[in-house]
Formats: C-alpha cells, sequence, structure tokens
C-alpha cells in the first residue's frame, strides 16, 4: 500500500507520476492476490451454507 | 472460475443493488444517515491534524517541498480508508449475510464485491471533496490527475483480491475479523499517510 499512497501524493502534491518499479509490485501483488482469493473463495463457497 | 468471474458483469445490477443498501445500512437509524460517509472521514482528519500538525508540528516534504499538513493527510487519508473499508466490510460479506447465503441461490462471488464497490462509491464521493479542497487551496497539479485513475485500479484489483480471501476464511474461521483490525491499524502505522517518508528515519528503504 505504501507504493499507492506514495503514488497519489505525488501526483496530487507534486505534479510527478508514480515511482514505477515500486507501483509495478504493488500491482503485480494485488493481480496475484485477486487469483489466489478468488480461487479461494471459489473452492469455499460450496462449504459455507454448513459453517454458518 | 471465469464463469464465476463473468458473474459479477452479467448481474451487475443486483451487485449494484447490494453495494447501495451497503451504503445505506452502514449508518441506518443515525441522525446524519448517509453524511457520516462524509463526516467520518473529515473528523479523523480533524483529530490528526490537530495531534500531528498543531501539537507535534509535523512539516511533510514531498518531492517538490513541504506541505501543508492538512493537505498531505487528506490526500494520503482517502486512499487509505478506501482500503480498510474494502477489507473490513469486505471480509464480513459473507458472515454479515448469513441467512441470505443459506436461503437464497445466488453467485455468493457478488457479495465481497458488493463490500469493494460501495467502499469505491464512498472514496469516488470524498475524493470529488478533495478535488475542490486542492482546487481552492492548492497545491494544484492537474497534470497530477492522469495517473489517479490507473492508481484507483491498481486499489480496486487489490481490495478486491483482499475481500475474497478474507471473506471465505473468515466464515472457517470468525477470529479474521477481530484479528483484521489490529493488523490494519499496525498497516496503518507502516504506510505513510500520517508522515511524509522523508521525514523517518529510515526514508532510504522505505518505499
Amino acid at each position: 500500500m505504501t507504493a499507492v499512497i506514495v503514488s497519489y501524493q505525488r501526483a496530487l502534491l507534486d505534479g510527478l507520476p508514480p515511482q514505477w518499479d515500486a507501483l509495478a509490485y504493488s500491482a503485480l501483488f494485488g493481480v496475484a492476490l485477486f487469483i489466489l482469493g478468488f480461487w479461494y473463495f471459489d473452492r469455499a463457497k460450496d462449504d459455507f451454507e454448513s459453517a454458518l | 472460475m471465469i464463469a464465476d468471474l463473468r458473474a459479477l458483469v452479467d448481474r451487475r445490477e443486483l451487485l449494484a443493488d447490494f453495494a447501495w443498501r451497503e451504503l445505506r445500512a452502514r449508518y441506518k437509524g443515525s441522525v446524519l444517515g448517509f453524511a457520516w460517509n462524509f463526516v467520518n472521514p473529515l473528523l479523523q482528519l480533524i483529530v490528526f491534524w490537530l495531534l500531528f500538525g498543531v501539537v507535534l508540528r509535523t512539516r511533510p516534504v514531498t518531492a517538490t517541498g513541504e506541505q501543508p499538513y492538512a493537505i498531505f493527510l487528506f490526500v494520503g487519508l482517502l486512499p487509505w480508508t478506501f482500503f480498510a473499508t474494502s477489507l473490513q466490510s469486505g471480509a464480513s460479506a459473507i458472515l454479515a449475510n448469513g441467512p441470505l447465503v443459506k436461503k437464497v441461490r445466488m453467485p455468493l462471488q457478488l457479495l465481497p464485491a458488493a463490500s469493494v464497490l460501495s467502499a469505491l462509491a464512498n472514496f469516488l464521493l470524498s475524493v470529488a471533496v478533495l478535488f475542490a479542497v486542492l482546487a481552492i487551496f492548492g497545491p494544484r497539479h492537474p497534470e497530477g490527475l492522469v495517473w489517479i485513475s490507473l492508481l484507483i485500479v491498481v486499489q480496486i484489483v487489490m481490495n478486491l483480491g483482499f475481500a475474497y480471501l478474507l471473506s471465505a476464511l473468515a466464515v472457517f474461521f470468525r477470529d479474521v475479523q477481530h484479528i483484521l483490525g489490529i493488523l490494519l491499524l499496525a498497516w496503518y502505522f507502516l504506510t505513510p499517510v500520517l508522515f511524509a517518508p522523508s521525514s523517518c528515519a529510515c526514508s532510504t528503504s522505505i518505499r
């Protein structure tokens, strides 16, 4: 999240583009997390009813 | 998995309904109602501004120099709130809708997405307030606006990832919701929302 927050601050307070390498790291993490999260949710959702 | 993802697009009206319901439900019965969505970050802003800006006299320095503390805080606080709200309401998306999950057959993947969507709507509304504040008080950097939409997309993907993972985990391990509060607090202080990375003793290692 650091890269994302700093990018907001750079854009709005300094008018500068993001630091690409740091933001790319965050973006890749986000995509990987989305795939993992959705995959786990998809697998687990059939057991929700019995666990609730 | 692809078919399940597609349901998010096919059932977008239901998704929007859920998100809208969540936005209204959060402050249901309170006097200010929907306005709490704005008042909450504003009050947080005032508390932190008084503590760090006035009492501790923090002067955040960014790439182009010193910034007014309240403005600096406002810029960081809104995306953080979007992140934290997405995770917290995302984590309870399935648990809080238990009766619905048990009784109604519907694509369950809509629920965490609706949590993130309602947080996004909230965020976009408060960003409009932020833009108005920046236009009046400055600094004015319209060229920086280009990057904002990209940052929002990165955040949406990340928040959705967390929301799906946490909502499913929370069903089996109820502790998730309680641990999340503390983790988010620690994460909050590790992220440069309240201070500029340049003011940290370890500034070279922080990005």
